[in-house]
């Protein structure tokens, strides 16, 4: 029994080494003992607070987007915001492209970072000024912002 | 009449090491899948340990300092227990860790989906899109699976490494 333990203790031993050196190794290596996990593993993706981003949905040139599932987006959304899900994207972009400017200031949302991530970088990518909403819809809700 | 009772006791002997001969294969190829399950599930995740932390933090359980800590140390622990279980070294051992890390997930799978989260499982892919609470139930139901394949290995022998078998080969 004593050796079992024994053996499970080096296996989580060597898996902790084995993270933390390869990690140092990686010229993109993550901090592991980051505080704000999600700014700091997209650099090149910007993030906007709901408190940021309340005072802009008033305005013209902003599009709130929303990237999770078009049920989703039926159910409840951000107001004014646009149908954009990150699950079928390039479909979603192809009807949308005609009604997106690239001076227009982009707001993605989602029910997960990840997804909205997604959305934001393949914006960005083909020349759109794209942010990240942080907390997402949950963040969006809680704050009792503008719905619909 | 001892020569028919003599018989019957070495056809049921026969009969016993065919089913123990069947029982020590399943176990061996259980030991084989299970690992090629977790090398499987570990690679992606350790090439993209920054999707990987995105997938742990969406699940909204540990506090921010311990996301990252955990996507850089999970993937190689599941690399490790795979390998392990592949090359038969420290089976138990190994198959104990793979057993506690299935309780963890059932818990977090089945939490996240008690709480109405829309996020991505991260089980074998990392960056792969949002699933709904029935995806990550299944997804906790699978790992119950993994769960008995795992206390099976602890409880049983699950076969020779390759190299005892080329030991024994030798022998």
């Amino acid at each position: 029994m004593a050796r079992l333990a024994g053996q499970v203790l080096v296996l989580l031993g060597v898996s902790i080494l084995l993270g933390l050196v390869t990690n140092a190794l990686r010229s993109e290596g993550i901090d592991w003992g980051g505080r704000d996990p999600e700014r700091f593993r997209h650099p090149d993706v910007e993030f906007v607070s709901t408190d940021e981003a309340a005072p802009l949905q008033s305005q013209s040139t902003t599009l709130f987007l929303d990237a999770r599932t078009p049920a989703e987006f039926s159910a409840q959304h951000v107001f004014g915001a646009v149908s954009l899900p990150a699950a079928s994207l390039d479909g979603a972009y192809a009807e949308l492209r005609d009604f997106l400017a690239p001076e227009m200031e982009l707001i993605v949302y989602a029910g997960d970072t990840m997804s909205a991530v997604r959305v934001a970088k393949y914006l960005s990518e083909r020349g759109y000024k794209a942010r990240v909403l942080e907390g997402g819809w949950e963040a969006w809700q809680d704050e009792r912002l503008p719905m619909e | 009449m001892q020569s028919a009772g003599t018989d019957t006791l070495a056809t049921r002997a026969a009969a016993a090491g065919r089913g123990q001969r069947v029982v020590a294969v399943g176990l061996f190829l259980l030991r084989l899948g299970m690992a090629a399950v977790f090398i499987g599930a570990a690679l992606p995740k350790i090439a993209a340990p920054d999707l990987f932390a995105l997938a742990v933090h969406n699940y909204q359980i540990l506090p921010a300092w311990g996301v990252n800590a955990l996507a850089l140390f999970l993937p190689w622990l599941e690399l490790i227990i795979g390998l392990c279980l592949g090359l038969g070294l420290w089976s138990r051992a190994s198959a104990l860790l793979m057993a506690g890390l299935m309780v963890v997930f059932m818990i977090a799978l089945v939490s996240a989906a008690g709480r109405g989260l829309s996020i991505s499982c991260g089980c074998f892919e990392v960056g792969e899109h949002a699933a709904g609470a029935s995806t990550l139930v299944w997804a906790a139901l699978r790992d119950l699976g993994f769960l008995v394949a795992a206390l099976l290995l602890v409880r049983f022998d699950a076969g020779p490494s390759p190299l005892q078998w080329w030991r024994r080969r030798r022998a």
